[in-house]
């Protein structure tokens, strides 16, 4: 029997003032570097879309993650968020031991409190699109086939749940996607067991040494682990990050 | 004048060392959470997060193969001996490199 391919997939289509593909390329040296997983970029995904970055409308491009499934090149795919750098292998165990799909359903943000929800009436507690493990089997199919049928009529479900934000979101999606296909009910056998780790907001520096990583804010520095983080600052991030 | 432009930089030198303080109580944290992502062990297809419980559990299991739910809420066929030698050398090595890591955390102040 062949070995199962793996890999990562990254959805990065740049805008006017932010190279996605470029820090997309960033961590896909990382990964390689970390995981030894080889990693597909997939550009040009339309739907545009808006969100609030440091109470700025920025253009930002988010439409095309539900077709993962069927963009991906491999047997069993990691699709990451372009800015969810990866700095250890811990993935790699999900990727060992999930039977059809995985999605974060934590998320802990180091530098400031979030309560980042879907709303008071929603189909449960929020997932997180930023990392999703999955398999070539029926129910991953079918997790996707769900997360387009919502993306495609986001207004009607954003009325249903009576979602809080007005932009399309691939984390609201996914979460209302992943209810519908373990039937309305709570299956922690497809979530990532850990956090992911986020700092949100701008960042004035980033240092990666052999055991660290060190964010500096306008407020703070933050001693971190070196352990995959979320790092919201995509403008910082275009120019890569310093190593010691 | 030379003064007052000495002030001025000195000053702002401060501010900024004030600035690159760190929070020890968000570093432990972040650590703590990358320390639990390493307790998370692979075995035989399941994925365990080695607690102290799970393992005295599993040691003081009567028979050497028993079932233990994972954290996908699996129930995964294990060997008491070859899952315990390996959560061990996982937990120890693990734990050792968390009392280092905070060890040093505990130290800085500012970067």
């Amino acid at each position: 029997m062949s070995e199962k391919s793996r890999g990562v997939l990254i959805f990065a289509t740049n805008t006017s003032d932010v190279d996605y593909v470029k820090i997309a390329e960033l961590n896909a040296k990382l990964i390689k570097q970390h995981m030894g997983l080889p990693t597909t970029i997939v550009q040009g995904t339309l739907g545009q879309n808006k969100r609030l970055v440091s109470g700025a409308v920025t253009e930002w491009h988010n439409g095309g993650r539900c077709n993962a499934y069927e963009l991906s090149p491999y047997d069993e795919t990691l699709v990451l968020d372009g800015d969810y750098l990866v700095f250890d292998d811990s993935l790699l165990k999900v990727l060992d031991t999930v039977e059809d799909y995985a999605i974060s359903h934590k998320h802990i943000y180091i530098n400031e409190q979030v309560n980042d929800t879907m709303g008071p009436y929603a189909i449960g507690p929020m997932l997180w699109a930023t990392v999703i493990a999955f398999k070539r089997t029926s129910k991953a199919r079918m997790l996707f086939e769900v997360a387009g049928m919502v993306q495609h009529n986001y207004s009607y479900y954003r009325a249903l749940y009576k979602l809080q934000s007005s932009i399309f979101r691939n984390d609201a999606t996914f979460t209302i996607a992943d209810r519908i296909v373990n039937g309305y009910s709570e299956n922690m056998s497809c979530r990532v067991p850990w956090p992911i780790m986020t700092i949100s907001g701008e960042i004035n520096r980033m240092v990666v040494d052999k055991h660290r990583i060190l964010v500096y804010n306008k407020e703070r520095a933050y001693v971190l682990p070196r352990a995959n983080l979320h790092l919201h600052d995509k403008r910082y991030l275009q120019n890569g990050f310093e190593y010691a | 004048m030379a003064f007052l432009l000495y002030t001025i930089v000195m000053t702002e030198e401060i501010v900024n060392q004030v600035k690159q303080a760190t929070d020890y109580q968000k570093n432990k944290q972040a650590l703590r959470e990358k320390i639990v992502t390493e307790l998370h062990m692979p075995f035989e297809g399941g994925l365990f997060h080695l607690t102290p419980s799970l393992m005295a559990f599993v040691e003081t299991w009567p028979q050497e193969d028993l079932f233990l739910e994972d954290v996908y809420s699996n129930p995964i066929p294990i060997n008491r001996q070859k899952f315990m030698d390996l959560a061990r050398e996982r937990y120890q090595s693990v734990m050792n490199d968390w009392h280092v890591k905070h060890q040093e955390l505990k130290s800085v102040r500012k970067v």
